[in-house]
């Protein structure tokens, strides 16, 4: 009976624990049946990197995007409406939400989503320009002086990676044109020298803010979308390609174990 | 992530999985100010999103088709592809994609959240609306399934 093996094999081989093995992607131990590597190198192709079909895909994202933001901009001249599409991102994003995007201060995927999307800054490149910075330091002022405290802790943290740390953010807001959110300010978490700046300094530029943000960012998305669609396939396929290497290399992790055994 | 979104859908909505995608991006967009999370918590949002899309346009699908299945080129499409192929080294992610494709669909969707998409077991339970031990029990399932399939084709190695 010694050595007789049963030809063929059903499924059976493959136990609980290296079938969890395998949807962890965690390296297999020794001993598990043959068919363990090859459903291991079946996963690793199904996580594995992004092939040509699939960065296509993201072009009916954007088309469906471009839809949604051209309709939101309906009833404009032909002329303007590249600019009002990046107006109606800030509006579907919520002015926060854009006003992060564009000063690269969301978390890195976000960022990168946002990237794709709107044309902001891609996760990892320096914050954009005035306009951002300017709409951003604003949702901060307003979230001190209205509270409550979670939303300008909130923004605090959005600011403080823009900025490039806590401490920076009074020079940075001032530098994009809001001063007077300095260290004190903010510990204080009740600006009472500010609210009367604040709320009239945030109502008469508010108007023009968003005017101007709307232009700056609708010039600088625009523009942005308009460099990344020319570079579409390499700069899209940077996130995309690394997130799914990352992946990739998990489960490769156990076919390179196997190749490097007995 | 769009790969990853990808792959799930066309497991779970196999005809329509780039329109499908673009729905779904746009309510992303939609609700990015609202979120708060790491990554982790994105992915999970994300692919949670991606379901409830799926399943809206399985069944916006069911009402509207006239045309009969034979005649639309879907079947072709979802063709249970050569598993030798898959077996012998001339795998491609296509091809084990739709490998898994050709699962039942509850082993199929959960086998891509978990591998794919990268969740765990507890987030994927959440997404499916299963218990975290029936997830289990049906990746289990899926995965010896193309083992088996990958065997019947005669492959040693």
């Amino acid at each position: 009976m010694d050595g007789f093996l049963f030809p063929g094999r059903c499924g059976g081989g493959l136990d609980e624990l290296v079938l969890d093995v395998l949807l962890d992607g965690q390296p297999l131990p020794p001993d598990v049946p043959e068919q363990a590597y090859l459903v291991a190198e079946m996963l690793a192709c199904l996580a594995g990197p992004a092939v040509p079909g699939e960065l296509a895909g993201q072009a009916a994202a954007r088309a469906a995007y471009a839809r949604a933001a051209a309709w939101a901009g309906r009833g404009a001249a032909a002329g303007v409406r590249a600019r009002l599409a990046a107006g109606a991102a800030a509006a579907v994003l919520g002015l926060g939400g854009a006003a992060a995007a564009f000063a690269g201060a969301l978390p890195g995927p976000v960022q990168d989503l946002a990237h794709q999307m709107i044309g902001a800054p891609p996760a990892g490149r320096a914050p954009a320009g005035r306009a951002a910075a300017y709409l951003l330091c604003g949702e901060y002022e307003r979230a001190l002086a209205q509270g409550p405290a979670s939303a300008s802790a909130d923004a605090s943290q959005k600011l403080a990676m823009a900025a490039g740390g806590a401490s920076k953010i009074g020079a940075w807001c001032a530098a994009a044109g809001r001063p007077g959110l300095g260290p004190a300010a903010r510990s204080a978490g009740n600006p009472k020298p500010q609210p009367g700046n604040a709320k009239t300094a945030g109502q008469k530029p508010r108007g023009k803010a968003r005017g101007q943000a709307g232009q700056e960012s609708g010039g600088k998305a625009t523009g942005q979308a308009g460099q990344e669609s020319r570079g579409k396939a390499t700069g899209q396929a940077g996130p995309a390609g690394q997130e799914s290497r990352g992946k990739a290399t998990r489960h490769a992790g156990q076919s390179g174990t196997r190749r490097a055994g007995p | 992530m769009q790969p990853a979104l990808l792959r799930y859908l066309r497991v779970i909505a196999p005809e329509a999985a780039e329109d499908v995608a673009g729905e779904i991006w746009l309510q992303v967009v939609t609700g990015l100010a609202g979120f708060r999370g790491g990554e982790e918590a994105f992915r999970g949002w994300l692919f949670t999103i991606a379901r409830h899309r799926a399943v809206d346009w399985g069944r916006s699908r069911a009402r509207r088709r006239t045309v009969p299945l034979a005649q639309s080129g879907v079947a072709e499409r979802l063709a249970a592809p050569d598993a030798a192929d898959v077996a012998l080294e001339r795998m491609s992610t296509q091809a084990v994609l739709a490998l898994v494709g050709a699962l039942p669909r509850d082993q199929a969707e959960i086998i891509v959240l978990r591998v794919v998409a990268g969740l765990d077991a507890q987030v994927v339970a959440r997404i499916v609306g299963k218990s975290p031990g029936a997830v289990r029990v049906a990746a289990h399932r899926g995965l010896r399934r193309l083992a088996e399939a990958v065997d019947r084709a005669g492959v040693t190695r």
